[in-house]
């Protein structure tokens, strides 16, 4: 089995059956482990998309229609990354992605859809995607992220190798 | 635009990290500070380029008092705060005795209408042993029927208009005109002008540029006569030859600033100096008179203004919410068909049918959303009258429960209808109804399914499976019932759409008809409930709302029950009930 995210055992530089217990193929690369993405975004249309398309790539879609759902996921299932649609809350959606970013305290990179810049958001840094967007520019930014939070993790682990 | 000053210290500048932000580009970056200490405000001039001013005056600091007019660069601002005494404080000092209590002693020995006022100054009582006295009270009843002119209207014309027909009936003028300060340009411009009845309305009048200049100048009002030896005017024109003309200008003077004048003359023809024995017609008590007057008028123009700036400005504001709101749901609108057109572009480069055709149901949903929202739309910004026929509102209830009857099974939400019995028919619109039922029915639906939702976000055990979470929403399973009902006795025919879905707090029932108001996120748009509330006002109706958060909301949308008039009797009668 390949590793996902370097097409290749020969490519991944991590050291054979050391840290690597959720690899596909036991003891093997971490990086066969399968990527997962929380979608938190009341749109159905956006569940789907991402589904459909990321799914292609072997990346598990989790999705919530709203930020206290979504907020519950984050806290039990360990995701590559979190979408979040700021508008998942209504009025509150803000502030409850705050709280997903601080529930993501691991390192879990967040995308937030829609205008982070507002003051109040507390979002400040984050990767943001102004709404309306086209999905084949977010399902890019999402691949992009998945990458970048895999090398960050293989060199955490080389650290501490 | 209104600010409130809510914190101890904010600044005023063009830059966007001011408190308050104006978009001036006479204003400096960071143009002043107002201070907050205890219920007195300081501003600061924070060494701008233009400087900033109070009323009128350049200040450095200032402690700013109510009504005082800031003007930082090209901006103006009026600056408005509460008096120093607390309404609680004012409260604590009057005590309302209950009736019967000790304490009260009072009676009621006469009372009068409000409009009676004005006889106070009637000459009911002999007072033509004093002329000095009859000509105050006259004066008073200029001053008081000045106050009421300019109290009783918003419209510049109108209120200018008003004074002058005053001023009409109390001198003996032949023309007036008002003239008011041009906001743009400082110039004099004619607002109103009058001459005296059987004078050729089609005269000119000739006002010296002199004279306006001094009252203009001066802030002085003026008695000028072409009789008198005054250097200032030039007379010229010989008294037996052409009479004598008289003539009082007044500045109108407001609160900060010059706002016009008013300008009367006459003409004294030379028959009547002599059978008078008077050259003059216009006294220095005209003249004080016609001062007050001015300045009263001037006050009212001036709030007059401000009040159409600030019914401008809220008029703007609105606009502006409601292009954003709009916006808003355009933008998700938009963001589901690019999702549905995504997947059919996808399922036809990968033969994927059922991809494709799961695109297409997105594209056709938001193209309902988007239909759904144009009609809400036209609905509440048209004024239309309904229209009205005779219709049947089983039919119309049971055609918006089977157009509903896909979406409610789509969210797991059991829709059931009950006909009212006997009804007959009546005169409603019926599109309209149908409109204002199906958002209220459609809200319910909706209230189910976010109930559902928030129940499978709470429950504890909550994980990612979908059989899992199906199954509590099994448990959730919404239901919404549509009932029509005919209230013979009071003829009245109530529908009744009952959820139970999230339900509503107490605190916030009374919003829900609130345009752009929407608990249901970037779903909702705000207009829904609003459009039925006004199609059924449109009525005569009403809706009621009972709701308990957790068990679900009834809305009753009540209307009175209008019967088919029968032909040729002119009176409505009820007919046969089916």
């Amino acid at each position: 089995m390949l590793c996902r995210a370097l097409g290749s055992f020969d490519r991944c530089d991590l050291s054979v059956g050391q840290t690597h217990p959720t690899c596909f193929q036991q003891g093997r690369c971490r990086l066969a482990a399968r990527q997962s993405v929380l979608v938190v975004d009341p749109l159905e249309e956006t569940h789907e998309v991402l589904r459909t398309a990321l799914g292609d790539q072997g990346i598990e879609v989790v999705a919530a229609r709203s930020s206290i759902h979504g907020l519950s996921l984050a806290r039990r299932r360990e995701v590559s990354l979190i979408v979040y649609d700021l508008e998942s809350d209504g009025v509150s959606g803000v502030l409850t992605g705050k709280l997903l970013l601080e529930s993501a305290s691991r390192g879990t990179p967040l995308l937030v859809l829609g205008n982070a810049r507002r003051p109040a958001a507390g979002l400040t840094g984050c990767q943001s995607l102004p709404k309306p967007y086209h999905y084949a520019a977010l399902i890019r930014r999402i691949e992009e992220l998945l990458g970048a939070a895999e090398k960050s993790a293989r060199r955490s682990d080389a650290r501490a190798a | 635009m209104r600010f409130e000053l809510e914190a101890d210290m904010l600044t005023i500048g063009r830059d966007s990290a001011n408190g308050i932000q104006l978009h001036d580009t006479e204003v400096s970056r960071r143009h002043a500070e107002l201070r907050r200490t205890g219920a007195t405000f300081t501003l600061t001039d924070l060494a701008s380029s233009n400087g900033t001013y109070v009323n009128g005056e350049k200040i450095t600091v200032r402690e700013l008092s109510n009504g005082d007019e800031l003007q930082l660069g090209g901006t103006q601002m009026l600056f408005t705060c509460l008096a120093d005494e607390s309404t609680d404080d004012i409260a604590d000092k009057i005590d309302i005795i209950a009736r019967q209590q000790p304490g009260d002693q009072s009676r009621i020995i006469h009372s009068i209408r409000e409009s009676e006022g004005s006889r106070l100054f009637d000459l009911g009582a002999d007072v033509s042993g004093s002329p000095w006295l009859a000509r105050a009270r006259g004066n008073l009843q200029v001053m008081y029927r000045t106050a009421l002119a300019v109290s009783h209207t918003l419209d510049i014309d109108q209120l200018l208009n008003r004074i002058m027909q005053l001023i009409f009936e109390w001198v003996e003028a032949d023309r007036g005109c008002i003239m008011l300060v041009d906001a743009a340009g400082g110039e004099l411009t004619p607002a109103v002008r009058r001459n005296r009845k059987g004078l050729n309305p089609d005269d000119r009048i000739k006002i010296s540029q002199t004279i306006l200049d001094y009252v203009m100048e001066h802030n002085e009002g003026v008695l000028t006569s072409n009789a008198r030896d005054d250097d200032r005017w030039n007379p010229a024109v010989s008294i037996l030859q052409m009479g004598v003309c008289e003539a009082i200008c007044v500045p109108m003077r407001g609160r900060y600033n010059m706002v016009g004048l008013i300008y009367i003359d006459t003409t004294i023809s030379a028959q009547r100096i002599i059978q008078q024995q008077s050259t003059t017609k216009f006294s220095d008590e005209h003249l004080k008179l016609m001062i007050a007057i001015a300045h009263q008028a001037a006050l009212a123009v001036e709030d007059t203004r401000y009040y159409s700036a600030m019914v401008q400005a809220e008029r703007l504001a609105a606009v502006g919410q409601t292009i954003a709101t709009l916006s808003h749901h355009i933008k998700n609108i938009l963001q589901g068909i690019r999702g549905g057109s995504f997947l059919i572009k996808e399922g036809l480069a990968q033969h994927d049918e059922h991809m494709v055709r799961k695109g297409w149901e997105f594209v056709e949903k938001n193209q309902e959303r988007i239909s759904h929202l144009v009609m809400d739309m036209l609905t509440f910004s048209k004024e239309r009258e309904p229209e009205l026929v005779p219709a049947d509102m089983n039919e119309v209830a049971a055609d918006v429960v089977e157009l509903m009857a896909s979406r409610a099974k789509e969210k797991n939400v059991e829709l059931v209808f009950t006909p009212a019995e006997k009804l007959p028919t009546l005169i409603f619109d019926p599109e309209g109804l149908h409109r204002a039922i199906l958002n209220v029915v459609g809200n319910a639906l909706d209230a189910c399914e976010r109930a559902a939702v928030e129940a499978v976000a709470d429950d504890e055990t909550l994980i990612a499976d979908a059989e899992h979470n199906a199954e509590i929403l099994q448990s959730r399973a919404g239901r919404v019932e549509v009932g029509v009902q005919y209230d013979r006795e009071h003829r009245q025919l109530r529908i009744i759409v009952g959820d139970n879905g999230q339900g509503i707090p107490a605190d916030e029932i009374e919003h829900v008809f609130s345009l752009f108001v929407s608990k249901k996120g970037n779903r909702g748009t705000g207009l829904g409930l609003s459009v039925s509330q006004k199609i059924v006002q449109e009525h005569g109706g009403r809706i009621e709302v009972t709701s308990r958060v957790g068990e679900g909301s009834v809305f009753s949308l009540q209307l009175p029950a209008v019967f088919p008039e029968q032909p040729g009797s002119g009176t409505s009668v009820e007919i046969k009930p089916k």
